[in-house]
């Protein structure tokens, strides 16, 4: 079905993108220090970098418990079984398990895709698949941990979660309304 | 502060995972260190640069445009517009979250941050052309996000909503 990499990378990039990526980071890092010392002048600058500097060492712990947390999702979670559990869902229950399947499913690419694919194979609707990105997207818990959480804090957080609670009900039902226009 | 209670939040979830997974699959602990090595890997190298770059963007970033913009009390405009930004935004999380926190230094409103990181989530510009549109063709793709482009404004307006009933903030 889905094979899985011994090692792997969880961001939105295939490993081989990885050192692509980075440049873009430095690249634009570069870029806005430079820009903002041309504008501003040195002392904002390094207010800025001091500013980034606090930021990481506040943000790390954070990532680093977060990153472990993801490792034993992974491990207590394997693809195929959330692939099984969706199958061809049958209405409000398969919504529920598709909702609570997306919250759980890692962060990154590399575990949903592959799963939603197995998903229509098993003959999953174009409705429980929605429901399932969209929970992932919006409510997964993985991302919540590593990024939002660290950066955002718990009031925005938790401000967001309950905001974005009826989001994958909501575009199962709009998915489930053009349904037959999707199927090919 | 928050940093400490988030920090003790996720440590104390990984110990309990931890425990859980120790004792019903053996080898769990060096699967899960491999996973989190993985991860490790593909983020250390970037998040310094993701961060200086956020924080410059965040100064160099006109405060009364944001305020103006996106800022608290914008309302439906606001969080339409953030909408319509946090579709565009490319990249992954780490330069969205730290983009988010300057954003909201420079005077954006929660609401409108809502909707912006939640048509990024949902659009996200590069996964959607690396991953979804070649694993699952493009009918689904074009579906699905025509389906989900009034989230991001249903969030937004939620979260303005329960700022109104002072459930949060």
């Amino acid at each position: 079905m889905q094979s899985r990499s011994p090692t792997p990378a969880p961001d939105d990039e295939p490993r081989p993108r990885v050192t692509r990526t980075t440049t873009f980071f430095v690249v634009l890092a570069l870029a806005s220090a430079g820009g903002l010392a041309w504008r501003d002048g040195g002392g904002e600058l390094r207010a800025a970098l001091a500013d980034a500097a606090v930021l990481l060492l506040l943000v790390s712990p954070v990532i680093g418990a977060a990153l472990l947390l993801g490792g034993y999702v992974r491990a207590l979670l394997p693809h195929d079984r959330v692939a099984r559990w969706l199958g061809p869902g049958s209405g409000w229950r398969g919504y529920a398990l598709a909702m609570l399947g997306g919250i759980v499913t890692p962060a990154g690419p590399f575990a949903v895709f592959p799963i939603l694919v197995a998903l229509r194979q098993a003959g999953a609707g174009f409705a429980v698949c929605v429901v399932y990105v969209t929970a992932w997207a919006t409510l997964g818990a993985q991302r919540v941990m590593i990024w939002e959480l660290p950066f955002l804090g718990f009031d925005f957080v938790l401000l967001r979660l309950v905001a974005s609670l009826p989001l994958p009900i909501l575009a199962g039902l709009l998915a489930a309304a053009v349904a037959r226009r999707v199927t090919r | 502060m928050s940093f400490l209670i988030a920090f003790a939040f996720v440590a104390g979830l990984t110990a309990l995972l931890a425990v859980i997974a120790g004792r019903r699959t053996p080898g769990a602990h060096r699967e899960a260190g491999v996973a989190a090595r993985g991860y490790f890997r593909s983020i250390a190298p970037r998040l310094p640069f993701a961060l200086v770059a956020a924080e410059c963007l965040g100064r160099l970033l006109p405060p009364e445009v944001v305020t103006a913009w996106i800022g608290a009390g914008t309302g439906p405009l606001g969080v339409l517009i953030a909408s319509g930004v946090g579709a565009a935004l490319p990249g992954g999380p780490m330069l969205a979250f730290p983009l988010a926190i300057a954003l909201l230094r420079a005077g954006a409103g929660p609401e409108a941050l809502v909707a912006l990181i939640t048509a990024w989530s949902l659009v996200a510009v590069n996964r959607t052309l690396l991953f979804e549109l070649p694993l699952l063709g493009s009918r689904f793709t074009a579906w699905r996000l025509a389906v989900c482009a009034p989230l991001p404004i249903v969030a937004g307006m939620a979260a303005g909503a329960l700022m109104g009933l002072g459930l949060a903030h």
